[in-house]
Parts: structure tokens; sequence; C-alpha cells
């Protein structure tokens, strides 16, 4: 009776150790997975900040050429009013 | 004679009244206990019947107290006043108990006594049994170096072997213990040897060697006044001359022991003195005194007959008494045996479901702290997926605004060239004299070759994932030299720190610091005729210095009206994290910026 006893703490344990095991290992696949992905993350990130900046040069260039429309207009307009004075 | 008697007698009852008002006024110290253990040996075996409830008290009393030692000795001397009694079964089970203890109390000089008591007491019931106890006794005796247990064991071991009729063995132990006594001048136990040494020699027909041994213990006994002893060493007087058929002085021999041992009530002795003295008495034919002598011995025999019968039957009833009672004793193990069983039976079943109680539980809580971990897991992953597909989502739309913005850029730079040349071949083409006209027209011109530039600088930094101090500086000189193609009054001077090269700027931040230096140089030109324009970009520890000097004639910055040129200035450099710093007198103008440095910042 009593190695059967043994026998059953042994098997127990024996379960109880995988499960332990089992656990620490999913735990280190997702600290791995987890890097991963924040890595990932991170050069993402790094890419969106430099096209938001050249999404900003872009707006920059459009005042820029909005600017210049809008003088070029004016001269033409200055222009156009010399010859039709009399 | 009666006299002497009833003083006994109360001595005696003084005494038993002493012991019990010992025991029964709570005196029951370990002293008082060892007290009544150590009464004299003698007085044991004379009072044995009044002395059995006593022992009895005082073992109640040492168990009381848990005294062990004196719980021991009780049932010793419970043992031999049983023994002594005839209660052969009572005697066996006490002796066995005080050894037990003894054991425990790892007493082996006393366990050593009671085993050899044990066997001495068993010797005309179970002489291999007695024999068994005689050696187990001798054993722990000789292995301990006990001498005062050996004293004793080895002259009972010869009487043992005597009865075996091995007399070389009785002589040797006889010996034995002999040499024993007299190394510790045993003067009440070299007697006893010396006697049974000679009694052996009779057997033998050593007479001359047996005389010398009697009368070496008759002269031992006399210097003790040991009265029972010399009448005892009478009687082997006798009986070795009645050996030799020396059958009168024999005659005298047993009459002197007969008279002190009837004085002494001794009456085994008395009755084998009479024995002796009608034997001896027929050996000389005297027929008469045989016969009297005869009758005085049948009638102590009866005597002591009835008292041996008695205390027979006693026995036989004791044994079965015991049989019985081992029988039940028996039974009872048994009942006891299954009853161990089933209680074992139903320990290991509650163990074991103990066992597997806990274990699932262990489990069950380790499998739901896995689920639990898992579903943290596969959230956090879906968060950080969820993250990674929306900054994948708005790259992607970024960069689609981005190739669009290209493609204007593009399309609005050969528009530009197209109204600059469209403009100057109007001027080619039509001979414009009105100056107006003309100079509007220049205007335009000029102002669509400002934009193209502009354009450019943005394009460029567009395409460009960083921008470096080296390709500022390259951007910068560029600059100098446009300006020195309109101006070339001017020095220029530029400078940057070599360990600055590799300092990287966002496109955006260098598009800021490339404007805001291209504004200070037009500045410069335009408003502060000036002789040196100089431009440096210095290391500052954590942070990057860049300044635009002149040696112009200055303006009053409080007063002055800051343009808007300045503004944008200020602004282009607040929006990248720096510090706008202007500074002029009548000596010239510096614009110094201040800038955390990229690199030193990760």
């Amino acid at each position: 009776m009593s190695y059967f006893l043994i026998f059953l703490i042994v098997i127990l344990s024996a379960a109880v150790v995988a499960l332990v095991v089992a656990h620490q290992r999913q735990k280190s696949a997702h600290r791995q997975t987890v890097s991963e992905l924040q890595k990932t993350i991170a050069i993402l990130d790094a890419i969106n900040t430099r096209e938001q900046a050249k999404v900003q040069l872009s707006n920059e260039m459009k005042q820029v050429l909005d600017k210049a429309r809008a003088s070029i207009d004016q001269q033409l307009l200055a222009i156009i009013s010399q010859q039709l004075e009399p | 004679m009666r006299l002497l008697y009833k003083l006994k007698m109360k001595r005696l009852a003084a005494i038993l009244l002493f012991l019990s008002c010992c025991l029964s006024a709570g005196a029951q110290t370990k002293a008082a206990i060892d007290s009544i253990n150590n009464i004299p040996f003698e007085k044991r075996i004379q009072k044995a019947v009044a002395l059995t409830p006593v022992f009895l008290k005082n073992a109640r009393a040492a168990e009381k107290i848990r005294y062990s030692l004196g719980i021991a000795d009780s049932y010793s001397n419970l043992a031999l006043v049983y023994y002594y009694q005839g209660k052969y079964s009572d005697n066996v089970s006490y002796s066995l108990k005080a050894i037990k203890i003894y054991e425990q109390l790892n007493a082996t000089d006393r366990q050593a006594y009671e085993y050899a008591g044990l066997g001495y007491s068993m010797k005309r019931r179970d002489m291999d049994m007695a024999q068994y106890y005689m050696q187990k006794g001798k054993q722990i005796a000789e292995r301990f170096n006990h001498t005062k247990p050996l004293l004793s064991i080895y002259n009972n071991y010869g009487v043992l072997k005597e009865m075996q009729n091995d007399l070389d063995s009785a002589l040797y132990f006889y010996k034995k213990g002999l040499v024993l006594k007299e190394s510790v001048n045993d003067s009440l136990g070299i007697p006893f040897s010396l006697n049974c040494i000679g009694g052996v020699y009779i057997m033998q027909k050593k007479y001359d060697e047996a005389a010398k041994l009697f009368q070496r213990a008759l002269s031992i006994r006399t210097s003790r006044n040991d009265t029972i002893g010399i009448a005892e060493n009478y009687t082997w007087l006798g009986d070795l001359h009645y050996a030799q058929q020396k059958h009168q002085t024999a005659i005298s021999w047993y009459q002197k022991s007969l008279e002190l041992a009837l004085q002494n009530n001794y009456l085994f002795l008395a009755q084998s003195n009479y024995k002796s003295l009608s034997d001896s008495y027929d050996a000389l034919n005297d027929k008469a005194l045989a016969l009297e002598n005869f009758r005085n011995y049948a009638k102590i025999r009866d005597s002591l007959t009835n008292k041996e019968t008695n205390s027979k039957i006693a026995e036989l009833e004791v044994q079965f008494d015991t049989n019985r009672k081992e029988k039940m004793l028996a039974e009872a193990n048994n009942l006891v045996l299954i009853k161990d069983a089933e209680a074992n039976r139903q320990r290991t079943i509650l163990a074991t479901t103990f066992i597997v109680l806990f274990f699932a539980l262990l489990i069950g809580y380790l499998l739901y702290r896995q689920q639990k971990l898992k579903n943290l897991q596969l959230q956090q992953e879906h968060f950080l997926k969820t993250a990674i597909l929306q900054i994948e989502a708005q790259n992607k739309l970024q960069d689609q605004r981005l190739g669009i913005a290209r493609d204007l850029h593009d399309n609005i730079g050969s528009q530009l060239t197209f109204i600059i040349s469209s403009v100057e071949n109007i001027k080619y083409a039509f001979d414009i004299t009105n100056q107006k006209l003309d100079q509007k027209l220049q205007s335009i011109s000029s102002f669509a070759r400002e934009t193209i530039v502009e354009l450019r600088d943005t394009i460029w930094a567009m395409n460009s994932t960083e921008i470096s101090v080296e390709d500022l500086a390259t951007r910068i000189l560029n600059l100098i030299e446009k300006a020195r193609e309109a101006n070339d009054s001017i020095a220029y001077s530029f400078h940057f720190d070599d360990e600055l090269a590799k300092v990287r700027f966002t496109s955006i931040e260098g598009m800021n610091i490339y404007r805001t230096i291209q504004e200070a140089i037009n500045n410069a030109l335009k408003y502060a005729s000036a002789s040196e324009i100089s431009i440096n970009i210095t290391d500052d520890g954590n942070s990057l210095l860049i300044q635009v000097a002149d040696d112009g004639n200055g303006f009053d910055t409080d007063n002055a009206e800051m343009g808007n040129g300045i503004r944008n200035m200020e602004r282009r450099t607040s929006d990248i994290g720096g510090n706008f710093k202007i500074s002029s007198s009548n000596q010239g103008t510096a614009i110094t910026i201040k800038l955390p440095k990229p690199n030193a910042n990760d």
C-alpha cells in the first residue's frame, strides 16, 4: 500500500513539475514575441515620424506655392490693369 | 523464645507502619522509594508475604512520580517475594518487567542481576530456561565488567552445572566465583563458594581437600557469628565424615548442626540433619536411634511437604491461569492485529484521498494560472499587433500622400519653369518700353525662380530620410556661393566642428535649420551693409550652437519692429525644440540658435 502511495506521489509530482515547466516556457516564448513586436513597432514608429516630417514639409511647400501663386496673380492683375489704362 | 518472637514481630510491625506512613503521607520521594527497595535481602526472604503489599504500594508510588528506576527495583523485589511464596508466574512476570525497564534505563548491572536471579529461580522448573537466563545475566555482567553481580552469578551457575551432573564445569565456575570474591574480600560469599567446591570434592572423593575448605569456611563464619552458616558448615562436615564412613564423627557434626538449626527455626536443615543422623545410626546398626531420628525427619518432612504440596497446587493453578490468560491474550492480540490492519487500511485510504485532493487542487490551480496567463498574453499580443497594423496603415496613407505631393511638386516645378520662359519670351518678343510693365514681368520671373529654388530645397529635404550636419554644410556652402554671386563685396566665412559631421536631424529639423540660416544670411545681405558674414556650427556639450553674425551697422532690438523674417526664424527654432537669440549693436548683429544634440539624446 505504501508503495502505491509513493508511486502516486511520484506521478502527481511529475505532473506538477511538467505543468510548472510548461508555464515557464510559455512565459519565455511570450516575452520573446512581445520583444519582437515592440521592435517592429519602434521601427514602424521611426518610419512614421519621418513620413510625418515629410508631410509637414509638403504642407509648408504648399504654403510657399500658394504665396507664389497669389503674388504672381497680383503682378499679372497689375499688368492687365496697366494695359487697360487709356 | 516467645518474648523474642513478640519483640521481632513488634519491630517488623513498626517497620511496616513506618513504610506505610511514608507512602500514605505522600512522602513519595525517590529517597523514600529507594529506602523501601533496599530492605536487606534476608528480611525480604523471611517476610516475603508481609512485604508483598509494601512493594506493590512502592511500585505505584514510583509510577506516580514516573521514577523508572524505583518502579523497576520494586518489580524486582516483587518478583523475589512472589518466588518465595511459590507464585512463579508473578515471579516471572515482574522479573521480566523489571528487566525491560532496566534495559531502557541502560542499568546493565541491575539487568544482569535480574536475569541471573530469574534463571536461578527457574532451576527446578525449567533447566533449559534457567540456563538461558543465567547465561544472559553472566554475559551482560562480564561485558560491562560488573564485579558485584558476578560474585553470585558464578556460584549460582556452578549450582546449575552441578545439578546437571557436570562436575568439572561446576568446579570451574565455583572456583572462578571464589577468586572474584577473594579479590573483593567478600566474607559473606567466600564460605558459600568454599562449601560448594568442598561438596564437589566429596563427590570426587577428594576428602582432605574438602575438609580444608569446610574448615576455612567454618572459621570465616564463626568470625562473622553467622549461626545459620555455622550450622550449614557442621552439616557439610558431617557429610564429609559420612562419605568417609566415619559415622560416629559424622553423628557429632550432625547433632551440632541440628541444635543450631532448631534454635534458628531452619527446618530444611533440621530435616536434612535428622535424615543424615538416621542413616548414620543405621550404618552403626543402632536401629532404635535410627528409627527415632527417622521419625523426627518424617515429622518435619510432612509439615514441609504439606507446604510444598500446597505451593505445588498453587503453582499448577497459576500455570492453568497463566495458560488461560495467555490464550485470552493471544486472542486479544489477534483482535488487536485485525483492528490495527483495519486502522492501517483506513489510514492509507485517508492519506491517499488527502494526497490526491492536494495534488488535484495544485494541478487545478496551475492549469487555471496557465490559462489566465495565456489569455493575458494573447490580449497583449493582440494589442501590439493592432498597434502595428494601425501604424502600418498610417504609414501607407502618409506614403500615398507623399507620392501625390511629389508628383504635384514635380508638376508645379515644370509649370514655374514654363512661366519663367514665357515671361522671358514676352520680354524679348514684344519690345516693351513701359518701364513699370518691364519691372512687373521681371518681378514675376524672379519670384518664380525663387519659388523653384525653395521647391528644390523642400524636395531635397523630403527625399532625404535624415539630414546630417555634413549635408547641411554642403547646402549652406551652395547658399553662400549664390550670395557671393549676388554681392561679391562681402567676405563669407563658414565653419563647423568636425566631430558634429555625423550628427543627424530629421528632414523637418534639417529643413527648419537650413531655412533659418538662409533667412539670417538674406537679412544680413539686405539690411546690414556688412563687409563680412560668418556662419559657425559648434558643439556645446549636449547641445549644438549655430551662429550667423555680420559686422554691419546693426539695429536697436528693443525699439525696432521685428519683421516676418525674424518671427519666422523664431517660430522655426521653437518648432524643433531650440532657443532663438538675436543680439545687435553698432558693430554688427548676431543670431544664435541653440538646439539639443539629437545623437546626445539617444
